[in-house]
């Protein structure tokens, strides 16, 4: 108990620590506080990615559902995401080079700013934020039930806000230069609690193949695919796979990310190390999610198997080990979206004014506290609908993206109608369901999406003004 | 410029291979990790050569 207390508060101090020294680095100016002066370099840039993208569900998720459905779990997430690291080169070399040759710092600015278009930039900023804000208070909530392992005394509620206080001082304090650099120390601890935890719960079931031998007698139809309830599919397979390379660049926190590259050598190194990472560090959680099988335990909520198998089979060091490593993975991706909440409510709404950013932080921290404090159900009503489609409603922002940035002829109508169209389908489908064939219904409403970008563009299509590698638009009516 | 259909040639066969359907339903084993596991596994690490590949021959800094 003593040793949990001593590694959470010492990890707490880092991070607060490096917020201060980050705040001591960073200038009072918007290009320095948002995104850290366009400087992080190959290993920041590599772990903020990683770690910014790798949550909780990376972390504890990952193991619940491989418990189960199986090793699938493992091919559906490692090839999907990373495939995604192809988005370094497809879209974020491209962002950061608009981003630094038109000062842009936000996702809307960029879509709007080559229209022109207040109002394209205001629907895309609006959607991403919608759709992140729940994700955020559902992190804070997390924090506080992983706090409770430690501290079984302590309610849920005090553990959420103060991890929310936490996050909100670091990113207060040092901005995207404080969430990058606690993303680098967190990654690492994420990625180490991750390794200890496989070598000693591997250990003390026999080893490697001792392990998988019990589960597999126990449960054989964890190992082929489509796993014992039937759902890695073929489709399925091949939806994820499309729905991770379009959705995962799409996460303002991950967009955001690509104009703070210090030079494309930044984003070369991350698309290169991306798959090498996810080769191993996600095949950890499947495999211990798949050996609880074996080892006779039995959960009621899959996402507690890892902690359980932990705290099973490893001294009680590791388990606080890897409770402070589960935080670390839920804190990091929590202070990017907070980071990019702020950073886009300000910028895209109010303006480029460092104080601003500072208040709404203020704001969207006290609004995760109440939602924490009064028991609130993210997972119900509209925030529910939105937690529940998050992944297909962001997924449908990445055509109008792509054609803004490659396409001559797109115009503002396309990217309009592709978004409105394709949020349409997402959240129709929530309520009726359309058939996709067995396909994910995101791909429906994907390629929805693609096909009225293109269709729209070509109907109100007008001439186009090529400008240092992004295009800007003039319409038919002459509008900018 | 020329030779740029070459990587997305060898992107485009790498992605098929991801949806490797022949290993569907088989469950033989090797060592610790059913072959497909492997497979994947050993796919990632491709992928991973793959971009270093790009990134230091393919992809032109503008």
């Amino acid at each position: 108990m003593m040793l949990a207390v001593a590694m959470m508060v010492v990890y707490f101090l880092v991070l607060l620590a490096l917020g201060i020294y980050a705040h001591k680095k960073t200038k009072n100016d918007a290009e320095d506080y948002f995104l850290a002066g366009r400087s992080f370099g190959p290993v920041v840039l590599f772990f903020t990615l990683a770690a910014t993208n790798f949550s909780a569900f990376t972390f504890l998720g990952f193991a619940g559902k491989a418990y189960t459905d199986g090793m699938g779990q493992y091919g559906i997430m490692a090839l999907g995401t990373s495939f995604m690291a192809v988005m370094f080169y497809v879209i974020g070399r491209k962002i950061w080079k608009a981003g630094k040759e038109s000062g842009y710092i936000t996702p809307g600015e960029l879509v709007g700013g080559r229209y022109g278009s207040r109002s394209l930039r205001l629907l895309f900023t609006g959607l991403m934020v919608a759709f992140t804000i729940p994700y955020l208070a559902i992190q804070a909530i997390g924090a506080g039930y992983i706090l409770q392992m430690i501290f079984p005394g302590l309610a849920m509620e005090v553990g959420a806000v103060a991890v929310m206080v936490i996050i909100a001082f670091y990113v207060l304090s040092g901005g995207m230069r404080a969430s990058g650099w606690t993303d680098v120390f967190q990654g690492m601890i994420m990625i180490a609690a991750m390794l200890v935890a496989f070598a000693f719960i591997a250990h003390s079931l026999g080893g490697l193949g001792s392990a998988t031998s019990a589960a597999y007698v126990a449960k054989p139809s964890l190992f082929s695919r489509p796993g014992p309830n039937g759902y890695f599919t073929t489709k399925m397979w091949l939806s994820f796979l499309i729905l991770w390379v379009f959705c995962d660049p799409m996460f303002p926190q991950i967009f955001t990310r690509f104009y703070t590259a210090k030079s494309q050598r930044s984003l070369k190194t991350s698309m290169a190390l991306y798959p090498l990472l996810i080769s191993f560090f996600f095949l950890l959680p499947v495999l211990i999610g798949v050996w609880a099988h074996g080892a006779g335990v039995d959960v009621a909520n899959p996402d507690n198997v890892l902690l359980v198998m932990v705290e099973n089979y490893t001294p009680s060091f590791v388990f606080s080990f890897v409770i402070v490593g589960a935080l670390a993975a839920l804190m990091s991706t929590a202070d990017s979206q907070l980071l990019s909440l702020s950073t886009m409510l300000t910028c895209d709404i109010v303006g480029k004014k460092v104080r601003y950013s500072r208040v709404v932080t203020i704001l969207l921290t006290a609004f995760a506290v109440v939602f924490i404090v009064f028991g609130y159900n993210p997972r119900t009503g509209i925030m529910g609908t939105l937690v529940g489609t998050t992944f297909s409603g962001l997924v449908v922002l990445f055509p109008s993206v792509l054609a803004t940035l490659y396409w001559k002829r797109t115009t503002k109508w396309g990217c309009m109608a592709s978004i409105i169209g394709g949020e349409f389908i997402v959240f129709f489908n929530a309520y009726v369901p359309i058939p996709s064939f067995g396909f994910l219904p995101s791909m429906v409403a994907l390629a929805v999406s693609f096909a009225l970008v293109f269709v729209f563009s070509v109907l109100t299509g007008g001439k186009n003004l090529k400008v240092g590698g992004i295009f800007i638009a003039i319409t038919k009516r002459g509008e900018r | 410029m020329g030779k740029r259909w070459l990587w997305w040639l060898a992107f485009a066969v790498l992605l098929v291979l991801s949806v490797d359907f022949w290993n569907w339903n088989d469950g033989h084993m090797i060592w610790f990790m059913p072959l497909w596991t492997w497979y994947v596994f050993f796919l990632a690490l491709a992928l991973s050569a793959f971009f270093s590949l790009f990134a230091k021959y393919g992809w032109r800094d503008e």
